[in-house]
């Protein structure tokens, strides 16, 4: 009966079905204008990200919807007195959400990536990943919400009650695990516990409501859900990077790796707010390859003062900027400024526990700044330009799936000048190709100016114009992680010194 | 058929059920009567297994109703005037949508009913009056020729044609089932009832069959030769007792002609005449609510 009953939701709601898929597929029209053809103008990239909330209220909605037309709670509903399989009912939901709610947008995320010219097999092996993703986060959630609920208003305001005590607790908490996690690579691991949390409380909703009907037990398992799904934002940052290094494609490339305390030893203070100073500590790394660079996903420091005081100074996290191994780099972390004096006074013994991320480089790629190129295998294609006002090339990309970390440089043709460097990374460690957040399809928006900036091996320093971009290229590096590993440096005799 | 022992739901703080217990027979047409509140919703939809009892146990087609399966449920007819049907489909759709859930599904028997309650198969279920919904309702609960029907107030807010033209669909099957009916319109089902329960504040007063409770209650009026008087010590049998000039007016809800005429032999004075009335099924409703505020 699982077909039967699919067949009159559809009679029922065909009309919404095709309306979300449309909203989706106006969404994809838009972002592939604004990414391809408009790239001057951000209304339609505007235009895309209010399609994009739409169609995913939308989608929330239908889900809803289509659930609540054969409603668990509540007494009045017919279908609880006809001889309809418990089973039945909830597969035929399951497969009408997966067929015409996700189906539709798994059709047009290939659809999208196939206009703009990417690869088949990576688009379909990113929409996959996504409808996966999306069924496990958001759907089957969307499902037990709507079994918790006799109507679409009901739902309303519960989900706008559970959205606010949840937004409460988390802005209470804003330097918890997840909160740093977010911008750092290692975040996924966090959502992904949250995620199998959840899901294993849907699981517990799901069969209480459908084989018992026991709404009030699973309402107080819902509310367990968003208070467990919080929980976990606490789980300690080193127990979850501990899981990211059992996740190394090679743990054994970062061995030779180490850190050390940079030149002069000492440290300055730069800048400062009403009661935190920034505290400069020159750090190198040896060890790191040719070519290859070290990523701090989080720096966690203390300073032990000779009377065995510990002061634990705020984390650095997420700071994915690339270190040379040959190079000199500085740690900017938060310090109390009360600790200035003390510092000044007497050396004191700093401890730091770096989590890093070794990552090598992958593909490379030239491309021309004025004309569209293929990126990475048919993963990518992106559209380049001169901007309007003549002062940066304007990179925009359509990619499958996540955007991989990159660094991108401006050549000119002439004389083999470039421009700085730019290295942009969304800090994405996960093993998936795409999630709910990156999408099917992501959008890469890189631009690289060459009017006031440096302009690498050009001994006259001359700012470049429109003219000098004449046969310029683009040239594009993917890196990819290979090793995620942790080191402590001790500096024993810790004082402020000389700026590095 | 039914059975339940010893039933107890509260919502909140109000008791809804205290410790109901009643029996119906198989074969019987079995009327739930009571006041608004006295828990007869409640009470059927426990039977159901939409409402969960706090506490006691319902039997329905010899299974616990809270494991009442689909199984069960193609042999239960159900018809409640809070039944929410998919308002987007049309009549049509929805007994195409029903059908293949019931394995004895009549067709004929479903065109006959269609014909006879005059339903427009081609409206929404949402464009329906609530007359022509509850004949719907009742028309997806017969084609499958039930074991059992549950009526939930069916007739409530029925104009008095539409209740004909459903009560005239019903009778013809009433006899093949067992029918557990709530109703107020006491006329209309006094007609069927085999056996009458009676319900108040989530108890039951009595359940016994119609040929007993109407045998049971009659309106008595006793004329005497002199002014009446409300008689200080009554049996507790008599109910409403009044008196208006010269006649004792009283309800006897235990009624025999011997113990009758014995009580009111021990009255003072002379009596010049009894006369004892058999009453229907909506003047002992009366009755008893009345006595049950007094």
């Amino acid at each position: 009966m699982i077909w039967h009953i699919f067949k009159k939701d559809w009679k029922l709601t065909w009309w919404m079905v095709l309306g979300a898929a449309l909203l989706y597929a106006m969404r994809v029209v838009a972002l592939s204008r604004a990414a391809f053809v408009n790239a001057r103008t951000s209304a339609e990239p505007n235009v895309g990200y209010v399609l994009t909330t739409l169609s995913m209220v939308a989608t929330a909605l239908l889900v809803v919807i289509i659930v609540q037309k054969d409603a668990i709670a509540g007494l009045r509903q017919d279908w609880l007195v006809r001889p309809i399989e418990r089973t039945d009912l909830l597969l035929s939901k399951l497969a009408f959400v997966v067929l015409l709610v996700q189906g539709p947008i798994f059709v047009l995320d290939i659809a999208e990536g196939l206009a703009g010219g990417l690869g088949i097999v990576h688009v379909v092996a990113a929409a996959a990943s996504r409808s996966v993703w999306t069924l496990a986060t958001m759907v089957l959630p969307l499902i037990a919400f709507a079994a918790l609920t006799r109507n679409l208003m009901e739902a309303i305001g519960a989900g706008f009650a559970v959205g606010l005590a949840f937004g409460l607790l988390q802005s209470a908490t804003v330097n918890t695990s997840a909160a740093i996690a977010e911008r750092s690579g290692i975040g996924w691991i966090l959502s992904s516990m949250q995620s199998v949390c959840v899901l294993l409380f849907v699981l517990a909703i799901l069969g209480l409501q459908y084989y018992r009907r026991k709404v009030i037990a699973s309402r107080w398992i819902c509310g367990a859900a968003v208070v467990a799904a919080f929980a976990i934002q606490f789980v300690p940052w080193q127990q979850v990077f501990a899981i990211q290094e059992r996740f190394s494609s090679n743990p054994g490339a970062a061995s030779a790796i180490q850190v050390h305390s940079g030149s002069g030893g000492g440290a300055d203070l730069n800048g400062t707010s009403d009661n935190q100073v920034f505290l400069m500590v020159p750090v190198m790394f040896s060890g790191v390859g040719l070519g290859e660079r070290v990523v701090e996903d989080r720096v966690s420091a203390r300073i032990i003062e000779p009377s065995g005081e510990v002061t634990r100074l705020t984390d650095a996290w997420g700071s994915v900027y690339p270190v040379s191994s040959s190079a000199q780099t500085v740690e900017r972390l938060y310090m109390p400024k009360e600790l200035v004096g003390p510092l000044k006074r007497h050396p004191v013994r700093m401890e730091m526990d770096l989590s890093l991320t070794l990552m090598k480089p992958g593909s490379e790629k030239t491309m021309p700044a004025d004309g569209t190129a293929e990126l990475g295998d048919g993963r990518g294609r992106c559209a380049l330009r001169t901007n309007f006002e003549a002062s940066q090339v304007e990179v925009r990309c359509r990619v499958a799936g996540k955007v991989p970390c990159a660094l991108w440089q401006l050549h000119e043709a002439t004389g083999k000048t470039g421009h700085s460097p730019r290295f942009d990374c969304n800090g994405d460690y996960s093993p998936w190709k795409a999630s709910v957040e990156s999408g099917a399809i992501s959008a890469v928006n890189m631009n690289l100016p060459f009017r006031f900036g440096p302009r690498i091996g050009d001994p006259e320093m001359e700012p470049a114009d429109e003219a000098d971009m004449k046969g310029a290229q683009v040239f594009v590096q993917t890196w990819e992680p290979v090793a995620h590993f942790t080191r402590q440096l001790v500096i024993p005799d810790f004082r402020l010194g000389k700026r590095p | 058929m039914i059975r339940a022992e010893n039933v107890w739901k509260k919502f909140g703080r109000h008791q809804a059920l205290r410790g109901l217990s009643l029996s119906v027979p198989e074969g019987s047409a079995y009327a739930l009567i009571g006041a608004n509140g006295a828990g007869k919703t409640t009470t059927i939809r426990i039977l159901m297994n939409i409402l969960e009892a706090d506490r006691g146990t319902a039997t329905v087609l010899g299974v616990d109703s809270r494991r009442l399966s689909p199984c069960e449920l193609a042999q239960i007819g159900y018809v409640s005037e809070n039944q929410e049907m998919p308002v987007s489909l049309t009549v049509g759709d929805y007994l195409d949508y029903l059908r293949p859930f019931y394995t004895g599904w009549d067709r004929a028997l479903e065109a006959s009913i269609v014909r006879h309650l005059a339903l427009p198969l081609e409206r929404r279920i949402g464009h329906l009056s609530h007359g022509m919904r509850m004949k719907m309702a009742l028309a997806c609960a017969l084609p499958f020729r039930p074991r059992l029907l549950i009526l939930d107030e069916p007739l409530s807010g029925l104009d008095p044609l539409v209740r004909d033209e459903f009560m005239e669909s019903l009778l013809p099957q009433a006899d093949e089932m067992t029918v557990l009916i709530s109703s107020h319109e006491l006329s209309e089902i006094e007609g069927m009832a085999t056996h009458v329960a009676y319900l108040d504040e989530g108890k039951l007063l009595f359940e016994e069959s119609m040929s007993d409770l109407s045998a049971r209650f009659r309106q008595v009026h006793v004329t005497l030769d002199r002014e009446a008087a409300t008689p200080s010590h009554v049996p507790a049998e008599w109910l409403n007792v009044r008196a208006a000039g010269n006649v004792l007016m009283f309800v006897d809800s235990g009624f025999s002609e011997e113990r009758l005429g014995a009580a009111i032999g021990s009255m003072n004075g002379a009596v010049r005449n009894v006369d004892a009335q058999p009453m229907g099924l909506r003047s002992i409703f009366t009755t008893l609510a009345r006595s049950r505020k007094g």
